[in-house]
């Protein structure tokens, strides 16, 4: 293969991607949204129940020692203050306290508490209770904490959005390359190519090269300003990289989709949102279920979130790069026979 | 302007439109994704813990926990399974009942429950299912309840669920990909394969042309919101004030489609918008999704004032009253919109001319 013949291809779509200033312009407009809606996110998790308390002193002092990780009992200085900071949202519930024992509790919750919450809140403040009262447990129960154990030092959402983010941008540019084959495919421009000393092997890598530099530079550049570079730089973008090559390869297939341009996006949209789906388990630890596996870009969000959240390194993350490297050569592999069977 | 032009020129439009992958597209997007929501995401849009259950002697504590709403149960073959689930992170806290678990319960001793929990649980599910955990025991045992619970309700507001959270991305997709993308696009291609200036031969006014290519795309936009509403059972709260909203709104759609139509010179730089503004549009969408984002951040995008109305009316069974608002600015930002676009149409008509 010629290494210059490559190189200039490479620069040629390059420069043909950002020939139109008003596309450069809005790409760079688009990542500056992306790290805006980065640091919009929320930057700490609330996992504790915050549970206002008011009545004899002795009484909210012994609750309030009650407190554990997930649960915490304020002092509110009258009923009155105790319903006011349920209704704002200060205190998730009330407890009104008494000095009769066994007559019943007041639980004060606000309309806008879910019932099921409600009853979890309320299971929660009878158990307690009743355990105050001298009732014992029922059941003890011995508790194995299984992987990290992230109780009080949750990731945050906004941490959690990140590998999503930056699969977002690198499948975006997926749609870009994917147009710019398409264009190039309509105007014959491809096939001219071939009359000269280009060899076909050569083409496509220039294209592939082109592809993975423009997604993984942009990926890198909003990892890096979003902080997802701090910890573990090197497997993230590794596994960035390993990502854009394999929606490179899947832009190849894509192009060769649609009879035009319009087709092809349209397509291309279809395959973004398949290979989000996978992002939504990192927002959303253990919402999705297994299969998603079979989707390729789990193995990059993983990757990116073990990385960059976890602080995993080569270590413990490849058996996800590896996959990932096996799909890339498949992808890149469909995406040349399906270009050189349909687009030249 | 003449009516009959429109017409047939909405109608020429249908025709061609309803052969483009990108019709089909805007047509079977928001469907596929409500379904991917419901398939996929379906549980995790309930705001319950998640417990799971390995039960090896058919205790009575595996129906009292199914039924109870606030909790989600799921049952699991052996000890193994339900560890691989709490480690997968499918279940918050996982408790294996052995043989003979309620006979033990019924010796009124505390009864040891092997307990797997989830890394990433929240401290606060995992204090809430360790109390449900006991709370259900002690019912199976027989117990009476170590304390009594009176509810007090404070306030009117009504919250709204994770699902709901993502519904206003849902309505914003079907509103606005069609009805934005399809005035655009057909604006961009006409000007790409030079039939604009082909049709400006014939007696057709460029008012009359914009008015064809908007109001194909508010069809299709208010269509596609009506339709989406309906699958996800919103419009039975105010169907007529929220047909009213979705209709502005996808006046709003048609609008902006029709703005880069006139502006944009290829369907290139129409995806480079698209690329770069749909965030935009959608961002309204992303501050429901995360009520830890102020609600002022999503007045600052002009889709908030049509989903605002819509979540209103629709999830929180607002009327007019509650809205107007939101409405008149809604209306006024249409005017705007239209007003601009045809202030631009000069460009197009430059372009034909």
């Amino acid at each position: 293969m010629n290494l210059r013949v490559i190189g200039t291809l490479a620069a040629k779509d390059a420069r043909l991607y950002f020939r139109n200033r008003f596309f450069a312009l809005v790409t760079a407009m688009g990542l500056v949204f992306y790290v805006a809606v980065f640091w919009v996110m929320p930057s700490v998790v609330e996992e504790t129940l915050i549970i206002g308390l008011s009545g004899p002193d002795a009484a909210v002092a012994e609750l309030v020692g009650q407190g554990s990780d997930g649960l915490r009992f304020e002092a509110a200085s009258s009923p009155q203050a105790l319903r006011a900071g349920v209704e704002d949202g200060a205190f998730l519930a009330g407890v009104l306290l008494h000095d009769t024992p066994g007559a019943p509790v007041a639980a004060v919750f606000a309309a806008s508490t879910p019932e099921e919450s409600r009853q979890a809140v309320s299971t929660l403040l009878t158990t307690l209770l009743g355990a105050l009262s001298g009732t014992p447990p029922a059941v003890v129960l011995a508790a194995e904490v299984l992987g990290p154990d992230l109780a009080g030092r949750q990731v945050p959402p906004r941490d959690r959005l990140r590998p999503m983010l930056a699969l977002l941008i690198v499948m975006v540019e997926t749609m870009g390359l994917a147009t710019l084959i398409s264009q190039e495919r309509e105007a014959g421009t491809l096939r001219a190519l071939l009359v000269t000393p280009v060899r076909r092997r050569e083409l496509f890598t220039a294209k592939a090269l082109a592809g993975t530099a423009l997604a993984l530079g942009q990926a890198a550049l909003f990892m890096a300003l979003v902080g997802g570079l701090a910890s573990q730089p090197l497997p993230v973008l590794v596994a960035l990289a390993l990502g854009a090559l394999m929606v490179t390869g899947i832009a190849f297939v894509l192009a060769t989709l649609g009879r035009d341009m319009l087709s092809v996006m349209a397509w291309s949209v279809v395959v973004l949102v398949v290979l989000t789906i996978p992002a939504y388990g990192v927002l959303f630890p253990g919402s999705v279920s297994g299969w998603v596996q079979l989707v390729p870009s789990y193995y990059l969000v993983s990757a990116v979130d073990l990385a960059s959240n976890f602080g995993l390194g080569f270590g413990a993350l490849w058996d996800e790069l590896a996959v990932l490297a096996a799909v890339d050569v498949a992808a890149l592999a469909l995406g040349m026979l399906a270009l050189q069977r349909r687009a030249l | 302007m003449r009516a009959g032009r429109i017409v047939a020129l909405v109608r020429q439009e249908a025709w061609h439109g309803s052969r483009s992958v990108l019709l089909v597209w805007a047509l079977a997007a928001p469907l596929a994704i409500t379904l991917v929501i419901n398939l996929v995401f379906g549980s995790l849009l309930a705001p319950q813990p998640r417990l799971g259950i390995a039960d090896a002697g058919g205790s009575a504590l595996v129906a009292a926990a199914q039924a109870d709403a606030s909790l989600r149960t799921r049952l699991y073959a052996d000890a193994d399974a339900l560890r691989a689930a709490a480690e997968a992170g499918s279940v918050d806290v996982g408790i294996v009942l052995p043989a003979g678990f309620d006979e033990a319960l019924a010796t009124g001793l505390p009864i040891p429950v092997q307990t797997y929990v989830w890394g990433q649980s929240h401290a606060s599910d995992r204090a809430v299912l360790t109390a449900a955990v006991s709370a259900l025991a002690a019912h199976v045992a027989g117990r009476q309840p170590g304390a009594v619970l009176t509810l007090e309700v404070v306030g009117e507001a009504s919250a709204l669920s994770l699902r709901q959270r993502l519904l206003p991305m849902l309505v914003l997709m079907a509103v606005f990909l069609g009805g934005l993308f399809l005035p655009a696009t057909s604006l961009v291609r006409e000007k790409e394969h030079d039939t604009l200036r082909a049709l400006f031969v014939t007696p057709l006014t460029l008012g009359e042309l914009l008015a064809a290519k908007g109001l194909f795309g508010w069809a299709l936009s208010l269509f596609m919101g009506v339709a989406i509403l309906l699958l996800n059972g919103l419009l039975g709260a105010g169907p007529a004030l929220l047909v009213g909203v979705l209709a502005l709104g996808a006046v709003m759609a048609a609008g902006l489609g029709l703005a880069l139509g006139i502006v944009l010179r290829d369907v290139t730089s129409l995806f480079a918008v698209w690329k770069s503004g749909g965030i935009v549009l959608f961002a309204p969408a992303i501050v429901y999704l995360f009520p830890a984002i102020p609600s002022w951040v999503a007045r600052l995008f002009l889709t908030d004032y049509f989903i605002r109305p819509v979540v209103a009316v629709g999830m929180e069974g607002a009327g007019l009253g509650a809205v107007w608002v939101d409405l008149v600015v809604l209306a006024a930002l249409d005017v705007a919109l239209a007003a601009g676009v045809w202030a631009l149409r000069g460009r197009a008509l430059r372009y034909a001319a």
